[in-house]
């Protein structure tokens, strides 16, 4: 039998229970989370080989201009040829999200450190990207790198340091409009009497930093949407602009034709003109203020404890993030430090992510997937029947994070067709009793239901959709 | 391992080629050239009912005076049975098959099992898709042994449904089909799921809502209810598929069906009832695969088995406990049928096995050696040294 702490430390801080991992950290849970730490930011080695977001946005530029001078030497291509490029490129692109999509399952699944993808894929939630077609197309060639050079890397640093790298990443940029917000009185603006777009501007101060309850108004967004106007996706002809700096791996350009000139107030406080530094200056000051700490420690707090977690738990968190400036090495050691999180009944409910990747960790699948196209194929899909498919999380808010969203009575049907199906995918042939032992703590009802089942199908089955299963937590 | 891998990369070869997003099996059985026009046109239908049926409920032996001691609540009362002889009638869910052995497409059999003598049901469909004495994980399905003794050997065995079941399991390749949408547990993976979501305070209430909505839900202390008849639709539909594939001219020659829900440890019913349902569901099952193979009928043989039987004492809760013998029917219009066969050991206190289950009179494996013999014209040699080593009982005649 798994342990209450074991079972707390890898189902809930973790991805889910692999056969052995519980003995093997049953002596010192907390230690074994603590002792992932300081590889939170190391790449992955599903990664490894990721391309950067420059060099993608480098060849989707050279397509495009290639597909303009198609246009424009139109006459002596048919529409049928154009027709034919534009299908191939949309397949690549629907490939390219597919592989992707397989590349993001198959780290969660093969990590050594659950604790520190677990907090990977919160932040990734918190900062999340969308593609929604059209010119945002892009961000679905660029959403996996964009995780891992704004996001991880940045995990053993502070908040300030992860938000400047998200808010300056062209997935981001694209995402929330910044690619098409133009300072009004800018070079480039007052020629093409092109103007703002205040949505990345208010999302960061709504959703990344303040909170929506975080004091700040709509002088302050529109303020902030001028001072990150420049703030854009690197391209020829911007780079070619005077006093362009760009940078090399994330593809991030900042554009002074395009950015609104003078100093400009931000909740009180009036930043001078600096160029890229001005916006910085001001991302450093949201990163750190305490509507910030709030609602950081809030939203850490629902994750890793429960629903509705005490306001103990959430000030605990909030100290700690004003204490050391959002330090966030010391902010997740602290989630571990937090009592509440390993009490019996404070449960999580699994996401769709969550329970597929913890379904291949208990069957032990990487291989699996590694090898059989059909397994590699069914779990680049699975997340769509459970309408969780990265990166086309419907709102900036990112994906929901609660029992009442992903627990709904269709929802629970899928799982156990999910369940029903998987179980066919047992490539050690283990019996459902001796993995239920493995991965979850005592449960005798769960433990009778898998003796007496029919067949060991039926086992697994059981086993995989049982309510037990579905919760992170005892 | 490797055998298993076998098994699951037909599975998967269905889930690479579904169409389209949500995902799932199309159709990975591809028919058989015509490439031996001269081959052999007959057909073999497996049946396996996972669970145990309740041999003595689905072939009641009326005349048998031990048995209204043994049994109450799940007698069914003998004017409501179809008789097929003097001592022995079919349960009143089984109208067309009493209706096959009225037309001599039906032969039924009594007190057999496999040689396996513990209660497992794991073990006990193990032995009884390995076709050996006693349970080996790391066998081959017996059915998969067969495949190299037929023509067009890649494309002569089909299993339909999700589950790529131990008896196809093995070396040789076999083909695999199901219904291209995420499968529908059984109604027994439901009945027990939702036994255990009624202790989860939080998910309990949601879990039965869906099952509701879906028309699934079964209040497991009540014999009747609606959810039934839609659960019923899973094997119809799996055995509607095998009869258009087997129609087919040089289509597969052996497909595999697979019913579960036969494990009816508490209120089974008589009349009418969970087991009456289930009963029900294979009968109609049956009469549509028949229906489905079309003039094929002629050249099938259908063979419906269990694990194991029942007690034959029903327990404190309406139901019975796992035992030993039960009842298996051959059916088809190759089959010559309306015969009873049994070497009946009788209910009486002394004769029950271990004095608590029906004795097993004869080996399963008999059957299977029918079918292959008489059936698919495979030597005698081959299934003793190959198919069923090991197995030495006695030649069934019909």
């Amino acid at each position: 039998m798994a342990s209450h702490d074991a079972s707390i430390a890898g189902n809930k801080f973790g991805l889910g229970l692999r056969p052995g991992d519980a003995r093997a950290i049953a002596s010192d849970p907390r230690g074994w989370l603590l002792a992932q730490l300081k590889y939170i930011s190391k790449t992955p080695k599903p990664l490894a080989n990721l391309p950067t977001s420059a060099s993608i946005l480098e060849s989707f530029t050279e397509a495009r201009m290639d597909m303009q001078q198609a246009r424009q030497a139109g006459a002596n291509r048919t529409d049928k040829d154009r027709q034919q490029a534009f299908r191939d490129s949309r397949r690549m692109m629907a490939q390219d999200q597919q592989d992707n999509t397989l590349l993001r399952l198959n780290t969660a699944i093969s990590t050594q450190q659950p604790f520190n993808e677990r907090l990977f894929q919160f932040w990734a939630n918190h900062f999340t990207v969308a593609a929604s077609g059209g010119p945002k197309d892009i961000i679905r060639q660029i959403a996996l790198p964009y995780e891992q050079e704004a996001i991880r890397l940045n995990l053993d640093k502070d908040f300030a340091s992860l938000l400047l790298a998200v808010e300056q990443h062209p997935a981001m940029l694209v995402y929330l409009d910044n690619t098409n917000s133009f300072g009004p009185g800018s070079q480039v603006g007052k020629r093409r009497n092109r103007g703002l777009n205040e949505n990345l501007a208010r999302e960061i101060m709504e959703l990344h930093t303040l909170g929506v309850d975080g004091g700040y108004s709509q002088e302050d967004v529109t303020s902030l949407a001028r001072i990150i106007t420049g703030w854009t996706m690197s391209d020829p002809r911007l780079s070619r602009t005077p006093g362009s700096k760009g940078n090399r791996t994330t593809g991030f350009i900042y554009v002074p034709v395009l950015h609104e000139p003078g100093s400009h107030r931000v909740m009180k406080k009036s930043y001078k003109a600096s160029g890229l530094s001005q916006g910085e200056a001001v991302l450093r000051d949201l990163a750190t203020h305490p509507a910030t700490a709030r609602h950081i420690a809030t939203k850490l707090a629902t994750h890793f404890v429960s629903d509705t977690p005490s306001e103990q738990s959430i000030a605990t968190l909030e100290q700690v993030f004003l204490e050391t400036r959002g330090d966030l090495p010391s902010l997740h050691a602290a989630l571990v430090d937090l009592d509440e999180a390993w009490e019996t009944d404070k449960r999580k409910l699994k996401t769709p992510q969550d329970l597929v990747v913890s379904t291949a960790r208990a069957l032990d699948l990487s291989p699996v997937i590694a090898s059989e196209e059909g397994v590699a194929t069914m779990f680049s899909r699975i997340l769509a029947t459970f309408n969780q498919m990265p990166w086309t999380a419907i709102s900036p808010a990112g994906w929901e994070d609660s029992a009442s969203y992903w627990g709904g009575p269709d929802a629970l049907m899928k799982r156990t067709e999910w369940a029903n199906t998987v179980a066919n995918l047992n490539p050690h042939n283990r019996a459902a009793r001796d993995l239920a032992s493995d991965i979850l703590p005592e449960n005798t009802p769960l433990d009778l239901a898998l003796a007496r089942a029919e067949s060991p199908h039926q086992a697994m089955t059981l086993l995989l959709a049982s309510p037990a299963f579905q919760w992170r937590g005892v | 391992m490797k055998t298993v891998f076998k098994h699951r990369r037909q599975l998967l070869k269905a889930f690479s080629t579904a169409p389209l997003l949500p995902l799932l099996p199309g159709l990975s059985f591809a028919a058989a050239s015509a490439s031996d026009s001269g081959s052999s046109q007959n057909r073999l239908i497996l049946v396996i009912l996972r669970g145990a049926m309740d041999g003595l409920a689905a072939v009641q032996p009326f005349a048998d005076r031990n048995l209204p001691s043994l049994r109450q609540s799940v007698l069914v009362n003998e004017n409501d049975l179809f008789k097929l002889d003097s001592y022995f009638g079919l349960h009143p869910a089984l109208g067309n098959l009493a209706g096959m052995y009225q037309d001599k497409e039906l032969a039924v059999f009594h007190a057999v099992a496999t040689p396996y003598r513990e209660r497992s049901h794991f073990d006990g469909q193990n032995v009884l898709e390995i076709g050996a004495s006693t349970p080996d994980q790391g066998m081959s399905g017996w059915i998969n042994r067969t495949v190299p003794y037929l023509q067009n050997n890649a494309a002569s065995v089909l299993g339909i449904g999700q589950n790529m079941p131990k008896i196809l399991d093995g070396q040789f390749e076999t083909s695999s089909w199901a219904p291209a949408i995420l499968p529908e547990p059984s109604g027994s993976t439901i009945d027990r799921l939702q036994a255990l979501y009624e202790q989860d305070a939080y998910l309990g209430e949601r879990f039965m809502q869906g099952l509701m909505a879906k028309g699934m839900a079964g209040d497991m202390n009540q014999n009747m209810n609606a959810g039934h008849n839609r659960r019923g639709q899973n094997f119809n539909v799996l055995a509607q598929a095998a009869g258009k594939f087997l129609a087919q001219d040089n289509g597969p020659v052996i497909a595999v069906l697979e019913s579960s829900g036969w494990d009816t440890h508490a209120n089974q019913g008589a009349g009418q009832g969970p087991l009456a349902n289930k009963l029900s569901e294979l009968d109609t099952g049956l009469a549509t695969l028949k229906a489905s193979l079309g003039s094929r009928w002629q050249q099938s043989m259908v063979l419906v088995v269990t694990e194991f039987g029942r007690t034959a004492a029903e327990n404190g809760t309406g139901g019975t406990d796992h035992g030993t013998a039960s009842a298996a029917f051959l059916l088809g219009g190759a089959v010559n049928g309306g015969q009873m066969k049994t070497d009946w050991p009788g209910l009486a206190s002394g004769s029950l096995y271990e004095g608590r289950d029906l004795r097993p009179t004869r080996d399963v494996r008999e059957l299977f050696a029918y079918t292959l013999n008489a059936h698919l014209g495979i030597n005698s040699d081959a299934i003793a040294n190959d198919i069923l080593p090991g197995f030495t009982g006695r030649s069934l005649i019909l």
